[in-house]
């Protein structure tokens, strides 16, 4: 309940936000025994063709039910399906203009949403919701796999109207804050330290023991020249197999990634325009 | 002292002694290799020395009898009885195939020419790697002398690497 | 240029029918349509490639693809294997039949696909099986292989007890060398590629 009640405070939200998707990740696979017979596919929780199927298509019928009908396959039926690779696309019909989607793989379940995204509190249910419904799907398999890790990633891209006229560099170290110093022996060399293209990878260990990792770059976004900022936060861990546990975890992952996102765009909030 | 006097029990703290001879217990860093452990097919047994009834001097001599044209004496490798134990095998006097040699029971017989069940290879390998690990290996500094050059083979701590 | 190397001789491939398109995780995705099979690969940022395929052999009759395997080695060594005698270790050891090394072959064979799979130990049992094993830092698997059936686990650091499969060996296929690769060898933490299109300009 204390979770629920976090996501639901209610944190700022901005009317003009860099966001360009947020994806929420499960991954779990473990091989039990299995027996194998020549001419016979691998009957594999992970890898198995035939096994997988089932497991995509009860899935496909219970999403259905909320409204995400539209199937799309990503990769061609017969080829072998690496883990970790979605599989299905699962999408609301053409009629419904929605911005949220779901996809499943070998080992691998994802909820995403593109823009317009309105909060963490609206995206939510729908994450539950299709934790809930795979949890479901897994109930009847025989060879239940239990989750083991979650990924929470915020892609975001500053376009121009986000960066006040600055360039690349000064906007990632003087707006943003990551602060970066040249050598003078570098500095010496250049004419000008204000051309200077940034990069910055982080993994960032965080006090709740999940994992952040932070990308800050120049770039293009969907074909538009951005400032990308790329925010992530894992855990691996033994989780319990409930939506209420996992969505706690999700939970923590927003909060330490909203402290994080509103923290370093500060100084634009006002472009940002808090609604 | 007369062997018929030697207590058959083998106590936790006396010095078992493999003998290593193929290649394939030896890796090329000179490290002991978890087959160094496995037992013979159809059987659940693995050789052994009780080395310090028998002397180093034995133990080599026993291990040159094992090359062949092909396959050649490298060294030995001591472990504790209790070590052994301690990874869920027995160590018993065997000396009716001659004084001093005892075995390591595993438990588990082998099939020819196929494995065991997954269960039993997790099992046993577990066991093999740890004993390979903990194991003093020795490899003998002059093999070709008849007396045994090496370290004494009592066995002592090493830090795991 | 990208050339595959698994056997004798090399194949080469026609510019006009491979498409190239650089994916939003910044790889390079090449791709050719052959007698209606696809290969893909996919090259990563330092130069490495991994590749998916289907294993027909004369998929590859077509193909200039370099993964950089060492895949020789291991034949080499399974061939090596095949030449050892009754009482190779000194207590009994039976030799490895030519059944156990064709299932082997075909386990490395399988290997190959996986180009950032690092070779594992192989190693001859007593029983005259043959073990192939990996171990890493955060865990570790084994196949062994005897003449009709295979058996082994894969052990995570953080898991209590292994995953064992079991089954018989001429059905050892992509799948389980898949699992055992992703398991081990695939970081987890490598996020899924996003709906948005991302290139970062270096």
């Amino acid at each position: 309940m204390t979770a629920q009640k976090n996501a639901q405070t209610e944190h700022k939200q901005f009317k003009n936000p860099p966001i360009v998707e947020l994806i929420a990740e499960l991954r779990w696979g473990t091989p039990p025994v299995m027996e194998v017979t020549p001419g016979k596919l691998l009957e594999l929780p992970i890898g198995s063709f035939s096994a997988h199927e089932l497991f995509y298509k009860k899935f496909a019928d219970k999403i259905a039910g909320n409204g995400y009908s539209q199937l799309e396959r990503l990769i061609p039926e017969g080829f072998p399906s690496m883990p970790f690779q979605p599989v299905y696309r699962y999408r609301k019909s053409k009629e419904v203009a929605d911005s949220t989607l779901y996809q499943l793989g070998v080992g691998i379940f994802t909820a995403n949403v593109v823009p317009p995204y309105q909060s963490w509190v609206k995206f939510r249910p729908i994450l539950e919701n299709g934790i809930k419904l795979l949890l479901e799907s897994f109930a009847a398999d025989p060879n239940k796999q239990n989750i083991n890790a979650i990924n929470l990633r915020y892609i975001n891209a500053f376009k121009e109207s986000l960066l006040k006229g600055e360039g690349a560099k000064k906007f990632i170290t003087e707006t943003l804050g990551f602060k970066i110093e040249l050598p003078q022996a570098i500095l010496d060399q250049t004419t000008s330290s204000d051309e200077v293209k940034p990069l910055l990878k982080l993994s960032i260990p965080l006090k709740s023991n999940h994992q952040m990792m932070l990308t800050v770059a120049e770039g293009k976004v969907n074909e538009d020249e951005s400032i990308l900022m790329d925010i992530a936060v894992s855990l691996k861990s033994e989780f319990d197999q409930t939506a209420d546990a996992i969505m706690r975890t999700f939970d923590e992952a927003h909060n330490s990634i909203y402290t994080v996102f509103v923290g370093i765009t500060e100084k634009i909030h006002d472009v940002m325009g808090i609604k | 002292m007369e062997f018929q006097n030697v207590p058959i029990e083998i106590g936790d703290n006396e010095n078992i002694v493999r003998c290593i001879c193929s290649p394939f217990h030896v890796d090329s860093k000179g490290k002991l290799k978890p087959g160094a452990y496995e037992p013979p097919p159809k059987s659940d047994e693995v050789s052994v020395i009780r080395s310090d009834i028998m002397g180093a001097n034995f133990c080599k001599a026993k291990a040159k009898e094992l090359e062949t044209a092909k396959k050649f004496y490298k060294g030995l490798a001591v472990l504790q009885a209790g070590h052994i134990r301690s990874e869920g095998a027995e160590v018993v006097d065997s000396r009716i195939e001659y004084e001093g040699h005892a075995d390591i029971k595993h438990g588990h017989k082998t099939t020819p020419g196929e494995p065991p069940p997954p269960e039993i290879v997790y099992l046993l390998r577990e066991r093999y790697k740890k004993l390979a690990k903990i194991a003093n290996y020795h490899e003998d500094p002059k093999p070709t002398v008849i007396d045994w050059q090496g370290p004494s083979l009592i066995y002592s701590e090493i830090a795991e690497s | 240029m990208i050339t595959y190397r698994s056997s004798e001789p090399e194949y080469s491939i026609l510019a006009d029918t491979l498409t190239t398109e650089i994916t939003p995780s910044l790889t390079s995705r090449y791709s050719f349509e052959e007698m209606h099979y696809f290969f893909i690969i996919k090259e990563t940022i330092n130069n490495q490639s991994v590749g998916h395929s289907l294993p027909q052999h004369h998929f590859f009759q077509n193909a200039l693809i370099t993964i950089g395997k060492e895949y020789k080695d291991l034949e080499n060594l399974i061939y090596d294997l095949s030449k050892l005698e009754f009482n190779w270790d000194g207590y009994g050891a039976l030799s490895i039949s030519q059944s156990v090394i064709l299932h082997a072959l075909n386990l490395a064979n399988l290997l190959k696909l996986f180009p950032r799979f690092p070779n594992p130990e192989i190693s001859p049992k007593p029983n005259g099986t043959l073990s192939f094993s990996w171990e890493t830092n955060d865990g570790g698997a084994c196949i062994e292989i005897g003449n009709t059936r295979f058996s082994g686990y894969l052990k995570m650091g953080q898991q209590k007890k292994p995953a064992l499969f079991q089954g018989q060996s001429s059905a050892i296929n992509f799948d389980l060398i898949a699992y055992i690769y992703s398991e081990l060898f695939l970081p987890i933490a490598l996020p899924t590629e996003p709906l948005t299109r991302i290139q970062i300009e270096e």
